[in-house]
């Protein structure tokens, strides 16, 4: 997982990754990530700030197609959406 | 051997048996045929006086095969007759009967007869033979398939195709029979070669760039396209063999293209882990469910054979096959009501988690009550099938059902909080206790937010420094000055230990993940039934021991592994299930320990 240090994380995201999911679910996002850097890119340009913890909380978003994610954004106003993710990544569960 | 093949051993043994019977057959047609008259025509030749030995109705058969009018047939044999009988009175009256010239040109005839008679049925007995020798190379040849396929040690490819075509014709093969027997026959044949090329596979060959460019070319992709250490990973660890039999199921089995730029990974991982056979196997599955090629590329480990990848590699992919899981999970989730396409789109990760993982939680989601109820989320997320993916998940929700009075809603509204927290000791908990004990003043940790989405349903929320914590990097934003190193003294709250409390941690530690398997001793413990007298109004899952609440299914749980452990004699196994991992002020353990005291007065 190597390629989140390039995203600017640092190895304990890493280690706490490792802790909190089983191996089969790490591999499938070693497997996507090319698609997980997009979803990283895509919640940075539009303002999420805890993609940290969106990581270590919703690993299963960032396998997901980043174009799906983007429909799903693209459906509610993205604005106010980041505002309540930003205050409690539960909200996404709304997407 | 799989069970296509398990009808052809079956198609085999009935065609050898059948097979066995004709020439069984044949050699008693023969009998009859061949020696029946070569032993007339050799006691006659002998003597014509043995007439005597043959029956009338056995001279009768000789003449019935020779070439007579029906006239000149009935007088033949009454001159045969009347020649045995004056020879018979010969030989058991003694008389001294003498036969005419006429009489011995008739048994003169009668015994070149015999000689055509044989030598025409010299000719069907060689037929019959070639018929019977036939058969038995073709019982040879089915007994020779037979054993392949018997022999669990066999190295052999099953190629006797014309053999088993003949066999798949017969009338009593249905179509659908025939297909399932070829098809096994090829997995066998890809089994047996995948086996054969790991003992012709030099050990750490390393191939080279021009051989895989090569390849690469010939299934339209180019070797150049992946990144460098994608390369470097096939050149290292690639095997020749199997890169070639993954591209050729990639191809035969119709998957589209992969973009070598984006993901090349995939590709990648396939070819060094891959096998045609369980890429065949995880297709025709998948397919049947409604999932595609496209979308196992997105679940490559489903498509890696788990049964021969199952140790911890050393290598740069790590990459373990799930293949078992995968097929394990699909008929489960099934099972339990859901469509597989569903699970895929939502979270794709449950159907290549470890299976026992996956059957223990659901079951312990189910037993704490909760529903996979889908309009309380959106279109991308579904935080109930998250939480299957917990490593965790009875000890969080048992530590959310304790902590506040609205732990237990608040969990059931955002159950991907049993996976985002992993320990009941997390930090988070100590957030939601200090901040609830205030609660009763402030009112302001737990509330109720409506959605962004066209639907009214409003969930509970907890206050985003309070969740914030647990576990995300968070340090330096520490709720109320709470820390890992002063959580107890910040909350006030005890540090719990136990009398025996390492066989108490072990057996629970031990027992963890297969609860499911001990046995249930304490449906009817008296202890269990004279604590639901306690159980809290508002909320059936829990008892409310004079203010301090605990998770009644933790209680049972932990109760019964010790009982199963056999630690329940030690008298203080219900005070430890009871606070196993609760987090508690001095006062509150009290209060147990003191309604402990009470129930044994």
């Amino acid at each position: 997982m190597d390629f989140l240090l390039e995203e600017g994380f640092d190895e304990n995201l890493i280690k706490q990754l490792k802790q909190r999911y089983d191996s089969s679910t790490l591999d499938l996002f070693i497997l996507e990530r090319e698609n997980v850097q997009d979803v990283i890119h895509y919640f940075q340009k539009i303002g999420i700030i805890p993609i940290e913890e969106l990581l270590l909380s919703r690993i299963e978003l960032f396998t997901k197609d980043i174009n799906t994610i983007k429909d799903a954004f693209l459906k509610h106003n993205i604005k106010q959406v980041v505002e309540l993710v930003n205050h409690d990544i539960n909200n996404i569960d709304w997407l | 051997m799989g069970q296509e093949l398990e009808s052809l051993v079956t198609l085999l043994k009935t065609t050898i048996e059948q097979c066995e019977q004709q020439v069984e057959d044949i050699q008693e047609q023969n009998h009859s045929a061949f020696e029946k008259y070569n032993q007339n025509l050799a006691l006659l030749e002998d003597d014509y006086q043995n007439i005597t030995q043959i029956s009338p109705e056995g001279l009768a058969e000789v003449l019935s095969e020779v070439d007579l009018t029906e006239e000149d047939r009935e007088t033949e044999f009454s001159f045969l007759r009347s020649i045995r009988r004056l020879l018979e009175l010969n030989q058991t009256k003694q008389t001294t009967f003498q036969l005419s010239e006429k009489q011995k040109q008739i048994l003169e005839d009668f015994k070149n007869q015999l000689r055509m008679i044989g030598e025409k049925n010299e000719a069907i007995v060689k037929e019959n033979w070639k018929k019977a020798s036939s058969l038995a190379d073709r019982i040879k040849d089915l007994k020779y398939l037979l054993g392949i396929l018997e022999d669990p040690k066999n190295k052999n490819y099953i190629n006797q195709m014309d053999l088993i075509l003949e066999l798949l014709e017969q009338e009593d093969v249905s179509e659908e029979e025939a297909r399932s027997i070829l098809y096994g026959i090829m997995r066998y044949n890809q089994a047996i070669q995948k086996e054969i090329n790991s003992l012709e596979e030099k050990p750490q060959e390393r191939l080279n760039v021009e051989e895989l460019k090569e390849i690469f070319a010939s299934f339209r992709y180019d070797f150049l396209d992946l990144k460098e250490d994608l390369q470097e990973m096939l050149l290292n660890q690639g095997k020749m063999n199997q890169i070639l039999e993954v591209f050729d199921a990639l191809d035969t089995l119709r998957f589209p293209r992969l973009d070598l730029r984006r993901n090349g990974i995939k590709l990648v991982a396939i070819l060094l882990k891959g096998d045609a056979a369980t890429m065949q196997e995880i297709v025709e599955l998948a397919s049947s469910k409604g999932l595609y090629p496209k979308d196992l590329y997105q679940m490559i480990p489903a498509m890696i054979s788990q049964k021969e990848d199952n140790r911890e590699s050393k290598e740069s992919l790590s990459i373990r096959g799930r293949s078992e899981d995968f097929k394990k999970n699909v008929a489960f989730l099934e099972e339990v009501g859901f469509l597989i396409p569903y699970i895929f789109r939502k979270c794709k990760e449950l159907l290549v988690m470890p299976n026992a993982k996956l059957v223990s939680n659901y079951q312990k989601f189910i037993q704490y009550g909760f529903t996979m109820k889908t309009d309380m989320y959106g279109e991308l997320m579904h935080p109930a099938l998250s939480c299957l993916l917990s490593n965790n998940f009875d000890e969080v929700v048992d530590q959310f059902i304790e902590v506040s009075r609205e732990g237990h809603q608040y969990i059931k509204e955002n159950m991907s909080r049993a996976t985002t927290i992993t320990s009941p000791d997390d930090l988070v908990f100590y957030n939601i206790y200090a901040s609830y004990l205030d609660h009763t003043a402030t009112g302001d940790y737990i509330y109720p937010e409506g959605p962004f989405t066209s639907t009214n349903h409003r969930t509970l929320r907890l206050r985003g420094e309070i969740t914030r914590y647990a576990g995300s990097g968070y340090e330096n934003t520490s709720y109320r000055g709470i820390t890992e190193e002063n959580k107890h003294e910040k909350t006030m709250t005890v540090e719990m230990t136990y009398p025996n409390q390492e066989d108490f941690l072990y057996a629970v530690a031990d027992a963890k993940g297969r609860e499911e398997e001990l046995e249930d001793l304490v449906e009817d413990d008296p202890r269990i039934l004279e604590l639901e007298s306690y159980t809290d109004p508002s909320d059936p899952q829990r008892y409310d021991l004079e203010g301090v609440l605990i998770s009644k299914l933790k209680v049972k749980r932990i109760l019964n592994i010790l009982k199963n452990y056999q630690l329940d004699q030690l008298e203080d196994s219900l005070l430890f299930a009871l606070t196993y991992h609760s987090i508690l002020s001095q006062e509150d353990l009290e209060k147990i320990k003191k309604i402990i005291q009470d129930r044994r007065k």
